[in-house]
């Protein structure tokens, strides 16, 4: 297929600390779901130090050991939070997952008790209750705009959202922010936490595809995303419901 | 339980009654036998604790061992008290050698109640993230029982792996390592790679050369950890397929070449490590070669079988490190094979079947491929994204294990590459000795 089709640029943040649950498979999936349609991904890769000039559209972060989440906090907050910053308050899209979805929140207290700063897209404070504190671990479910989000989840932070944030979805099966609210992940403009991974994006082609209509919208306004044959996703997406015990109809 | 102890062999029920009867059962069984032999890791456990028992039999000893892969506490409880039952009673015990996987967390709680000869640390890979969180973590536990060893025990370790470098070198008495030496020629980490920065000051890594995965030739900028030159290293690896492997080590003396017949680069770190734990036994490298050359595979390790449509090939894997090699191991047959996949998430598979977006399905190019086991729908969109297309008609996708086995074989033209996690391998086999064309594992050791 030629690339006849609008361009996205999405930045890939620090896979060299960040990519503990194969985070990646949203990038291939993002790049193949553009692709089949003649879409151009243009895809920065960015490794801790390096420099972001370009404003970008899509920016996505998954989830890191606890030695390398502290890395990338330190990196985020001193190097790329005002590139970041004024991209998502111009309207681009996000996906940050677990470690990266902690670091978008205001502050997270690891294990240690030590205290990384985020960026503070979300509204939102994780606290981990100490090492001898079971991890948030399994199989997760939520609601999300009528449909499920399904994936698995393993964190041992829990995430209390403020009230500038509200949640992505509702808990279904699973622990999600906290294990107490049944509220999972957050939003704030165009930009989504979670803590699901799975990898997330591939079996959630409606979210995927969200992720895409939202970062068009500013680039390409006029553009209606154009349907894929996704049968293969949802045959994963039924099969992995049904293996986290959650009937598809609600 | 009793569905996996009839896969397994028929092996726990007896530990666990051990165990209740007795809590001390474990250590005090492994402590009162002649000399002990601890081998842990991610991956290799089982091979290479076959290998280090095959040299010591070639010696003449007396060996006792978990050769049914059951590692965790309960497990080896249930594989000592079978031997014990077997010899009727626990006299005889004091002159054998006894050479025990043992689970990387089983390890950590049972190390300070033991008291080894030699403590065989092969490396540390993402594994089932679900069940242990992180493998900083898994290093930080292993430091700590390490640390605490009396002097008189000897630690191996894997040269290459700078996370068990980390640990090994806290040891205050005797450390021999393996590791290779003019292996490899790349000297970028694979994306998936999971150590990246060094374990002591988190300075990034640099590679001389990487064989695969995070083990290479190491340093870091910063000179805090230094890898250790190597007692016994890997000069020469050159994969014959899912054959085997011609290998050559070089051992305080003149280098030696040997025939394998254990596949992929991933076994010339655990003949490495065989040889040089039979060195630290005081067995020579040449003796421990010879029987290194005659050990056949161990469960699930590229193992045969014959069957009324063809021969299969087992590929066992477990994390995107043993994926990817399996992988390689594919791509250096002369002609691609009908390949079978069977992903499964049971606990011992790892629950969580996200690493299969760390695999590099893009590398594949099978004759034909079917897809089984619980996750068979997740790895049909895993290799969707990796654009895999077989050579002959489409993927066929079939959850469960002998339906899509008999899919596989009903459309294979020649050999038929079974590529399965834990459980799905043991089903598998379940499958194959239900109709006659192989025996339990337990039953051949
Ligand atoms: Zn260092």
């Amino acid at each position: 297929m030629t690339a006849d089709g609008p361009t996205l640029r999405l930045a890939y943040l620090y896979p060299d600390l960040m990519n503990l649950y194969a985070d990646r498979g949203n990038v291939t999936c993002l790049d193949r779901r553009c692709a089949w349609r003649g879409i151009e991904l243009r895809v920065a890769t960015v490794a801790w130090g390096d420099a972001l000039h370009e404003p970008q559209d899509i920016y996505v972060i998954g989830g890191g050991q606890d030695r390398q989440q502290r890395a990338a906090s330190e990196g985020l907050t001193r190097k790329h939070a005002d590139r970041i910053g004024r991209d998502i308050a111009d309207g681009a899209a996000m996906l940050a997952v677990c470690g990266g979805y902690q670091l978008m929140g205001r502050s997270y207290r690891d294990a240690d008790g030590t205290v990384m700063h985020g960026l503070g897209i979300f509204d939102m404070e994780t606290v981990h209750p100490g090492p001898e504190v079971a991890r948030c671990i399994g199989n997760i479910a939520c609601r999300w705009e009528g449909a499920h989000l399904i994936g698995f989840e393993n964190h041992g932070g829990r995430t209390y959202l403020g009230a500038g944030a509200r949640p992505l979805a509702a808990v279904v099966k699973g622990f999600g922010n906290n294990g107490e609210d049944r509220g999972e992940g957050a939003v704030a403009g165009a930009a989504i936490g979670t803590y699901l991974h799975g990898s997330l994006l591939p079996k959630n082609p409606h979210l995927a595809d969200h992720l895409l209509t939202m970062a068009l919208r500013r680039v390409a306004p006029e553009y209606a995303l154009p349907p894929l044959d996704d049968d293969v996703e949802w045959r994963a997406h039924r099969a992995a419901l049904r293996i986290a015990g959650v009937s598809e109809r609600r | 339980m009793s569905r996996l102890t009839r896969r397994g062999g028929g092996t726990a029920i007896s530990g666990l009654v051990a165990q209740a009867l007795w809590p001390h059962y474990v250590p005090d069984a492994l402590n009162s036998l002649s000399r002990l032999v601890l081998v842990s890791g991610t991956n290799g456990k089982t091979t290479t604790t076959a290998l280090i028992a095959a040299s010591l039999r070639a010696a003449g000893h007396e060996v006792w061992t978990n050769s049914t892969g059951s590692n965790l506490e309960r497990g080896l409880a249930a594989a000592l008290a079978q031997r014990a039952a077997w010899h009727g009673g626990q006299r005889r015990e004091r002159s054998a050698v006894g050479v025990f996987e043992v689970d990387e967390w089983a390890l950590a709680s049972l190390l300070p109640r033991l008291s080894p000869t030699l403590v065989v640390l092969l490396n540390l890979f993402r594994d089932q993230l679900d069940r242990y969180g992180e493998i900083d973590t898994t290093a930080g536990a292993w430091r700590e029982v390490i640390a605490g060893l009396p002097d008189s025990a000897t630690v191996l370790a894997n040269a290459d792996d700078p996370l068990v470098t980390s640990v090994a070198e806290v040891h205050p008495g005797r450390v021999d390592w393996f590791g290779s030496d003019r292996l490899g020629a790349a000297a970028e980490l694979d994306p998936w790679a999971d150590v990246r920065g060094c374990p002591t000051c988190g300075a990034p890594l640099v590679y001389d050369a990487v064989a695969f995965a995070h083990l290479g030739r190491w340093r870091c900028p910063t000179g805090d950890l230094v890898r250790p030159a190597p007692d016994v290293a890997i000069v020469a690896a050159q994969p014959r397929g899912v054959d085997g492997l011609d290998l050559t080590l070089t051992a305080d003396d003149p280098e030696s070449e040997v025939e394998v017949p254990l596949p992929g680069l991933y076994s010339a770190y655990n003949v490495a490590a065989a040889v040089a734990a039979a060195r630290a036994l005081g067995i020579g490298p040449a003796e421990a070669l010879d029987a290194v050359a005659q050990t056949g595979p161990a469960f699930g390790r590229a193992e045969v079988i014959p069957t009324p449509h063809g021969e299969i090939v087992l590929l066992l894997t477990k994390n995107p490190t043993s994926a990817n090699q399996v992988l390689d191991l594919l791509a250096a047959e002369l002609v691609p094979l009908d390949t079978l996949i069977l992903l499964n998430d049971g606990v011992a598979d790892g629950e969580d079947v996200s690493w299969i977006w760390d695999v590099e399905f893009e590398r594949m190019r099978p004759r034909r491929l079917t897809l089984g086991g619980r996750r068979a729908h997740d790895l049909a969109l895993r290799l969707k994204y990796a654009g895999v297309q077989p050579a002959h008609g489409s993927v066929a996708v079939e959850p469960g294990i002998a339906e899509p086995l008999d899919r596989a074989l009903s459309r294979a033209d020649g050999r038929l590459a079974v590529v399965a996690t834990y459980t799905a391998m043991l089903d598998v086999r379940a499958v194959c000795v239900s109709r006659g064309w192989t025996t339990p594992y337990w039953s051949d050791a």
